[in-house]
């Protein structure tokens, strides 16, 4: 009998720990579901409610070149918004994309602008297709893509 | 324990039988023994062997130049001579390529001449550079020339030779080459001659006499991790009084290309405020690619891109946005409380900067940089080397402490050999009293010493004959006597106390420290550490180890082999050796390069006739990445694949040198191999970059000529195409159907360009000019029109199908039958039926503009609005009168 209940006691405490870890893993999981990457965000599209409920609180809030508009600056993105709106999302590459190649070849079909950004010397170039939306920053001298850019489609 | 025994016994017994029977035990056993034997041999050879770090092959290489450039030099040197004479620089010449490795010769020619007859670096320098030599297109007389000095004079005109022997040396040193050719990397036009849209004179383009000189005080002068950069090539001028054509930067009067150019204006080779501009700028623009190859090394980007430098200078960039025009921008800021002072537009800028002024301008930079910074520039990009007059005095006393601390046993071993009853003196040593011949024997060797060092810092440094010389370095050159020779002196003492206390130890431990300092080959232990994540601790244990090793053989007690340890192990700095081992390795590559330009010309074709495929998926891992030009991936994964293989075979290639009548081979080994494959994948890839840039021209210049040739063949082409102009619904549609038909006639093989841009560049003119015909556009327009009034009148049958069964659905609800005489349905009927025609409209417009012929007609989109509205009374009428049905 005391045997039986011993047993019954640690069947509990198996069940409990199971269920302690079972819970652990699932917030873990949840709040590594936030995401903060950008990939939701679509420029245009997205409001800034939907921006504040399915992210966290920006790093910081800067001024953007139209006094309108205002930068939400996160660990791993940028989000330019005004008029309630997302307007631009900006984001470091991942891996795979850090090479310019790579972006020459996902939009082949489309007609680029290959041009320096205003002002650093021509270390940096953007490669730009209006047609998508998107602007690909490149640094020529660490021969690198460094930032990406999506931004809403001109109306 | 005795079962085991007869075991054994048992099965000794029944192995000795079959050893005897059988030859294929006999040879197994003898395969065993042999292959056991080897095993024991090499792991206790590992342990007993100290020289297992003996020469590697870049030493031994080394040596072997060394053993040339004494000869080469046999101290002709003298600081009252011109350096600017001819002798002299020719001089300097033979000092290089004394030290070169003649490889295979080259094939081919330039320019009439043949490259086997030039000594190899002469050929190299034609065949990887010839284009940058003379005048575009001109025909030159090069008959009369043996060797690439008369080819330059000739190009330059210079009956003085300096220009020719100058730019040769310049290479010799540098790598890279100071271009004589009137066409400028990037120029806006095709024409060779033509700047800014103006004709220029060939001389514009070439380097003053003024300049050269310059350029050759400063490969005398450049510090070592500026010489044989890889991703550097040439140095161009623009012509007198232009400024650099295309620059974002319009009054910048220097740029450098990703590709690995340098070019210079005029202006920037100037003195500006007293201050030679020429030194600092050029430097400038060589440490942006040192700031690249450096910065792999410790920060795996580049050093001004590092965290590393941003915390050193405080640099934040802030970016931004235009929504309104798509551009990105990118303005940096510096937290101006940080360790440096210097301005400079950004992080790249201001690292080129104060490199720089590090070397140039010595002064300045200390006034800018905090000694943090210093130590930094000092530890990472200057090899530990300084130029004010405080550093020089330290350069020159580190190295001449270096060089007496080598030397030292091979002094002593001779002092002792000289003195063989110096042990009788052993006693008289004990009291530290007089003088014996031992020590006087020393002392003269010091005195020989200090003036053959005096000599050595005057030869191999630039600033050594003014800091002996000249009065401003006076109190250096004088504070630089003393403290060596006190260290000597200090040096001797302890000799002095070492033979009291240790007795004949000492002379034990002074040979065995002279056989270890020239058997021991640090850059070998380097190679073997510089890969692990403690290079450091690896390479500090690896040498104690070895040390250890040689002085336990000796037999001198524990207490003096310790202190012989720290002393010796003092002698081989990590940052030394590793500074010895990359520039060994650098001059051991230059051999390859001309191997490596022509394997990189060929994998380039070969995988060009390979590559047509335009369907390939791009791999991920890319060596060399064609930077921004467009490639097909397919050419690029077959560059890609087969580039590694290609300097690996390049490496494992033997290197012969003739040293007297004998012909020596060297063979790199496998952690040799790797760190030179290093240097020259960077090369490779930035000779890749060049070819691919001419290719890119070139394949611009064949595409123009294509399309100039077929544009008639294709037009009349396409018009033949019966049914091309039927079943057009606009001009866009037409232009549409055009480009999708020119594609069919677009160049087979086309590397750079991806069809749209082809579209862009050729077929939408193709296809513009065959609009523009007036037969074209005749029936163009007819077709449209046909088409759309076919479309107009199927959007009204459709209207008017919905329209009559919504009708239908009125007069359900409000029966005809009843007539006029039941006002209210009549009232009804009449709203219900033109409440229908407002919804069919409605929808019929909405469900047209969201067909695809709304993209052909949308411009259209009032007309039908009008066509169908037209309609409204006759249909709304009918309707209500009961006729429509």
């Amino acid at each position: 009998m005391l045997k039986n209940i011993s047993i019954n006691s640690e069947q509990n405490d198996m069940t409990y720990q199971n269920r302690v870890t079972f819970i652990i893993f699932l917030l873990l999981f949840i709040s590594c579901s936030r995401d903060n990457s950008g990939s939701q965000l679509k420029p245009g599209l997205t409001t800034l409610n939907s921006l504040f409920e399915n992210h966290d609180e920006p790093l910081n809030v800067i001024p953007a070149s139209r006094p309108d508009q205002e930068i939400f600056v996160y660990e791993n993105m940028s989000v330019q918004v005004d008029d309630q709106m997302v307007r631009a999302v900006y984001r470091n590459p991942a891996s795979n994309e850090k090479n310019l190649q790579f972006w020459r070849h996902k939009y082949r079909t489309l007609e680029p602008s290959f041009k320096p950004v205003a002002r650093t010397d021509e270390q940096f170039w953007q490669l730009k297709y209006n047609q998508q939306g998107i602007n690909i920053i490149y640094n020529s001298q660490l021969d690198e893509v460094v930032r990406i850019i999506e931004y809403e489609l001109p109306r | 324990m005795n079962y085991l025994g007869k075991w054994l016994m048992v099965h000794l017994k029944l192995y000795k039988r079959s050893l005897k029977k059988s030859a294929f035990i006999q040879l197994s056993s003898f395969a065993f023994l042999m292959f056991t034997g080897m095993i024991f041999y090499a792991s206790v050879d590992s342990v007993v062997r100290t020289d297992r770090f003996a020469d590697s092959t870049f030493s031994s290489w080394n040596k072997l130049k060394s053993g040339k450039r004494e000869i080469a030099s046999s101290s002709e040197f003298s600081c009252k001579e011109d350096r600017f004479s001819i002798q002299a620089i020719k001089r300097q010449i033979n000092i290089i390529q004394s030290k070169l490795v003649k490889t295979h010769k080259m094939t081919g020619e330039w320019k009439g001449i043949k490259l086997q007859n030039l000594y190899p670096t002469e050929a190299l320098y034609l065949s990887e550079y010839g284009k940058e030599v003379g005048q575009f297109n001109r025909q030159y007389n090069f008959s009369t020339c043996g060797d690439l000095p008369c080819i330059i004079n000739k190009v330059y005109g210079d009956k003085s030779e300096k220009a020719g022997y100058i730019s040769y040396y310049w290479f010799l040193k540098t790598g890279t080459i100071l271009s004589s050719s009137n066409v400028i990397p990037n120029q806006k036009t095709e024409r060779s001659g033509f700047y800014q849209k103006t004709e220029v004179a060939y001389n514009d383009y070439l380097f003053t006499q003024e300049q050269l000189k310059k350029f050759y005080v400063m490969a005398l002068s450049l510090p070592e991790k500026f010489l044989h950069n890889p991703l550097l090539r040439s140095i161009h001028k623009v012509p007198n009084n232009y400024p650099i054509e295309g620059l974002a930067a319009k009054r910048s009067c220097m740029t450098s290309l990703p590709t690995g150019q340098i070019i210079l204006t005029d202006r920037c080779m100037e003195k500006i405020k007293g201050k030679n501009g020429f030194f600092t700028n050029l430097t400038q623009q060589m440490a942006s690619f040192i700031d690249q190859t450096v910065g792999k090394d410790i920060a795996k980007t580049s050093i001004s891109n590092s965290h590393l430098w941003k915390d050193f200078s405080g640099w934040f960039s802030s970016e931004g946005f235009n929504t309104s025009n798509g551009d990105y921008y990118l303005k940096w800021n510096r937290d101006q409380s940080e360790g440096v002072s210097q301005t400079g537009m950004n992080p790249s800028q201001q690292f080129t900067k104060l490199a720089s002024l590090y070397r140039y301008d010595p002064t300045t930079f200390s006034n800018t940089v905090s000694s943090g910074v210093k130590d930094f520039f000092a530890s990472e990009v200057f090899s530990n080397q300084m130029y004010d007059p405080e550093g020089l005095y330290l350069n020159f006393t580190k190295e001449s402490i270096q060089t007496w601390s080598h030397k030292e046993s091979e002094v002593w071993t001779y002092c002792f050999s000289k003195n063989k009853d110096y042990v009788s003196e052993l006693r008289g040593l004990a009291t530290l009293s007089g003088d014996s011949r031992l020590f006087n024997c020393a002392n003269e060797k010091a005195t020989e010493f200090v003036s053959e060092q005096i000599l050595s810092l005057k030869k191999n440094h630039y600033e050594g004959c003014n800091f002996f010389n000249k009065v401003s370095y006076d109190q250096y050159s004088k504070k630089f006597l003393q403290t060596l020779k006190n260290f000597i002196d200090e040096r001797i003492l302890i000799m002095k106390l070492d033979l009291a206390k240790f007795k004949e130890q000492v002379v034990m431990a002074n040979k065995a420290k002279m056989s270890l300092l020239s058997n021991l080959d640090p850059t070998n232990i380097y190679l073997t550490c510089y890969k692990k994540d403690n290079a450091q601790k690896c390479f500090s244990n690896h040498i104690r180890t070895s040390l250890s090793n040689k002085l336990n053989a000796t037999g001198v007690s524990i207490p003096y082999k310790n202190q012989l340890l720290s002393d010796i192990s003092k002698l081989f700095s990590f940052y030394d050796i590793k500074d010895r081992a990359e520039s060994l390795a650098k001059n051991f590559s230059i051999p390859y390069y001309s191997k490596l330009s022509s394997s990189a010309n060929g994998l380039w074709n070969s995988c060009k006739n390979e590559s047509t495929s335009r369907t390939d998926q791009l791999n991920n891992d890319l060596t060399f990445t064609g930077q921004h030009q467009y490639i097909s991936a397919a050419l690029l994964n077959c560059v890609n694949k087969n580039l590694n293989s290609l300097v690996h075979n390049i490496v494992t290639t033997p290197i012969q040198m003739k040293s007297g009548k004998e012909a020596i081979t060297f063979n790199l080994n496998d952690k040799e191999r790797v760190f030179v494959q290093k240097i020259l994948k960077a090369r490779m890839t930035q000779t890749m970059n060049n070819i691919l840039k001419s290719d890119v021209k070139f394949e611009k210049k064949s595409l123009d000529k294509f399309f100039k040739k077929n544009n008639e063949l294709i037009m009349s082409d396409v018009l033949k195409k019966k049914d091309f102009l039927k079943e057009v619904y606009s001009i866009v549609h037409v232009e549409k159907k055009c480009l999708a038909l020119l594609t069919r006639y677009y160049p087979k093989k086309y590397y750079y360009h991806t069809t749209s841009e082809l579209d862009k560049a050729y077929g939408r003119s193709i296809c513009k000019n065959f609009l523009n015909d007036s037969e074209v556009q005749r029936k163009v327009k007819r077709e449209i029109a046909n088409k759309w009034q076919h479309h107009k009148e199927m959007k009204l049958d459709e209207f008017k199908e919905m329209f009559v069964s919504n009708v239908d659905d009125c007069n359900d609800a409000y029966p005809i039958s009843q007539g006029k005489r039941n006002l209210r349905n009549s009232r009804m009927r009449r709203r219900c039926i033109e409440d229908s025609y407002e919804q069919v409209y409605g929808f019929v417009i909405d469900d047209w503009k969201e067909s695809h012929f709304y993209n052909y007609f949308y411009d259209k989109e009032s007309d039908l609005k009008r066509y169908l509205s037209r309609q409204r009374s006759d249909l709304v009428g009918r309707s209500i009168a009961g006729e429509l049905e």
